[in-house]
């Protein structure tokens, strides 16, 4: 019985170790986070990606679904361009975006932040996109 | 000498090799002694078979994530390249060194497998499982590419052999490093979460849990994995998730391709596993009762070996379909540690002598005829070509050194291209310099603007890739390069010349504007 017990609190000392670690490391990594969205005023943050909204409303052949969300290519364009000072050059590819529209000639649009700076950021490309480049920078200019 | 005597002679010695590695005074050393054997022969296959190509792609990326000591990757947790850092500091920075690495990864699996199997096999079907497994492609082929897949495969088997140690015994060393394991493994790819998984369901519907559970064992691994994860954990999250994203968005799936390729990946791990498996029902000719007995044991200390080596399986075919994301059968390379406890432990099966003998003789025979052939692998691959500019990188981080040298004497320390071409020709190059992913910069978190500036940077493209010629062209205007340069470059082998590639080069000299 009294191996028993013995037991139990080292289960229970274990536990509250461990969920205490885990405390300590969430509010580590909280502090971390807020501070670092000031570091560098010239860091990239994209807000938004999508591509293809112009054909929101097209109806695709018949197979297929238009599945154009707004914001559907955010995680790509943050994976190229996000937390970097250097200008991002965003390659519009099929492979990587897939093809939210079939048959639909899709435009790219990208939004972002500089540093801390609340300002959004716009660049838009329209017509035949597939291969070309669209720059995203901070400051935002296009190099 | 006849064919008959030559025959007589190798099952001879092959015999007394099988009888040394039975051996159990003699057999530890011996096994030893065969896996390093094993690795560099196959270590010596691919410098031979790839001599006509440079390094692979994948292989590249680790090289160029491991310049850096980070506590992680912008695809991956940092294992693989902390790993490879360390080697590449002892190492030189070759390909012969790169496919030694590669291969003692699962030469040391491969010894953890033969460790772990004395618990639960006899002399003779330790001898045939890891013999069996040296079978399976991802031991040997497939481990040459060394990805953050590859790395998994001592990882697992290490974190496996401790986690089972630790379950059985209950003490605070193997307690310890089953915590060291789970957090090896995790550090290795995020995929690893399908093994604990695993080991977690294997130990809470084992019969034995109480024991375990009411021991410190299981809360002294989780305390220890929890605390080498920490440094890690923090990274990420000060990153952004970018591992844990890409390893959702990288094989983006729709309900039905993920439920497609669930099954895909079940069916072509069991491919995969297909000699070992046919050798076993073959020479054993196992009734229905071994087969039972096999695939679920009576006894609770081979039922958690299946359950451990099953359900990673299920738990990754459902996960696929769960959050409809696409895994590949390649990603099984490192669950099969158990797999020869868990095809020859029933006692019910028995393997013939000269079966055992034949296994041994296969696995003896594969890597010494793949050597033999490796020349001729090398001319078939340089004739039938290979992808992404593999057979050039070695050329083009020649032509940047001299395009660099004509403009500055500055060592070259960033090489800026696309990633398969960047991160290949940066293996090359003697300054060992960083590389920028000019498709996003967010992948090369190393290289900012300020380096740039500083340290100036030599970019390649080939000059039929338009979108990096166009992303060359706006580095080079945006940083005022110095001067651009035309090549055309042709990789040659044997004499036999291949097609050749027209480049562009942009030099950013050191201090621009």
């Amino acid at each position: 019985m009294r191996s028993f017990v013995a037991r139990r609190q080292i289960i229970f000392a274990g536990a509250i170790a461990v969920t205490a670690l885990m405390l300590w490391i969430t509010l580590a990594d909280v502090r971390h986070w807020s501070m670092a969205a000031n570091r560098n005023p010239n860091l990239i943050h994209v807000t938004e990606a999508t591509f293809g909204e112009n054909c929101r409303r097209f109806v695709p052949p018949a197979g297929h679904t238009n599945l154009v969300k707004t914001g559907n290519a955010t995680v790509v364009v943050s994976q190229s361009c996000d937390n970097t000072d250097v200008p991002c050059p965003f390659v519009v590819d099929l492979l990587r975006l897939g093809d939210p529209a079939v048959g639909c000639d899709k435009d790219m649009s990208i939004s972002w932040r500089c540093g801390s700076d609340r300002t959004i950021h716009h660049a838009h490309l329209s017509g035949d996109i597939v291969g070309r480049v669209v720059w995203i920078g901070c400051p935002a200019r296009e190099p | 000498m006849t064919t008959v005597e030559l025959a007589r002679r190798t099952r001879y010695r092959l015999e007394r090799v099988f009888d040394a590695l039975r051996d159990p005074r003699r057999g530890e050393w011996i096994m030893v002694l065969m896996l390093s054997c094993y690795v560099a022969v196959w270590t010596l296959y691919a410098t031979i078979a790839k001599s006509g190509q440079d390094i692979h792609p994948d292989m590249a990326e680790m090289a160029a994530w491991s310049r850096q000591w980070e506590l992680g990757t912008p695809k991956h947790p940092p294992a693989g390249s902390w790993l490879l850092h360390v080697w590449f500091s002892v190492f030189p920075r070759a390909d012969w060194a790169f496919y030694l690495f590669a291969m003692i990864l699962p030469g040391i699996a491969l010894w953890i497998c033969w460790r772990i199997s004395t618990r639960y096999l006899p002399p003779d079907k330790r001898v045939v499982g890891v013999a069996l497994l040296t079978l399976v492609p991802f031991y040997n082929f497939l481990a040459l590419k060394f990805n953050a897949n590859t790395v998994l495969t001592p990882l697992w088997a290490a974190a496996t052999w401790w986690f089972l140690l630790s379950f059985e015994t209950r003490r605070t060393g193997w307690a310890v490093l089953a915590g060291v394991g789970g957090a090896a493994t995790m550090l290795g790819k995020y995929w690893s979460a399908v093994l604990l998984a695993g080991l977690a369901i294997a130990a809470v519907t084992d019969r034995r849990r109480d024991s375990y559970f009411t021991s410190p064992a299981p809360y002294m691994s989780l305390a220890v994995a929890t605390i080498l994860l920490t440094p890690h954990l923090d990274w990420m999250i000060a990153d952004q998730f970018a591992p844990l994203t890409y390893a959702f968005e990288a094989h983006p799936a729709s309900y039905f391709t993920a439920v497609i390729s669930a099954l895909y990946f079940i069916g072509a791990s069991l491919a995969y596993i297909a000699v070992p498996m046919l050798f076993s029902a073959v020479a054993a000719r196992p009734d229905m009762a071994a087969l039972a007995d096999t695939l679920w044991p009576r006894e609770p200390e081979r039922r958690i070996v299946v359950i451990a080596f099953v359900v990673p399986f299920a738990v990754a075919a459902a996960l696929a379909v769960l959050f409809e994301v696409r895994i590949e059968a390649l990603w099984a390379i490192s669950m099969m540690t158990l797999l020869p406890i868990v095809l020859l432990s029933s006692p019910q099966l028995v393997l013939p002598r000269n079966a055992s003998i034949i296994a041994v003789a296969a696995a003896i025979i594969l890597p010494l005829t793949m050597l033999a052939v490796s020349p001729l692998v090398a001319v078939l691959v340089h004739r039938a070509g290979v992808d992404n500019y593999q057979d050039q990188y070695r050329l083009v981080a020649a032509a940047l050194d001299k395009a660099w040298q004509k403009q500055t004497d500055a060592p070259l320390k960033i090489v800026g291209s696309y990633a398969g071409l960047g991160n290949g020709a940066a293996f090359y190059v003697a300054s060992r310099p960083a590389t920028l992913n000019l498709y996003g910069p967010a992948l090369t978190p190393w290289v900012d603007d300020a380096s740039i500036r500083r340290d100036g940077m030599a970019m390649i493209c080939p000059e039929s890739v338009y979108a990096c010629m166009r992303t060359l062209e706006g580095f080079g205007e945006h940083y005022h390069a110095a001067a651009t340069e035309h090549i055309s470059l042709a990789s040659s082998y044997l004499g036999e010349q291949g097609t050749p590639v027209a480049y562009e080069i942009v030099i950013i000299p050191p201090h621009a504007r």
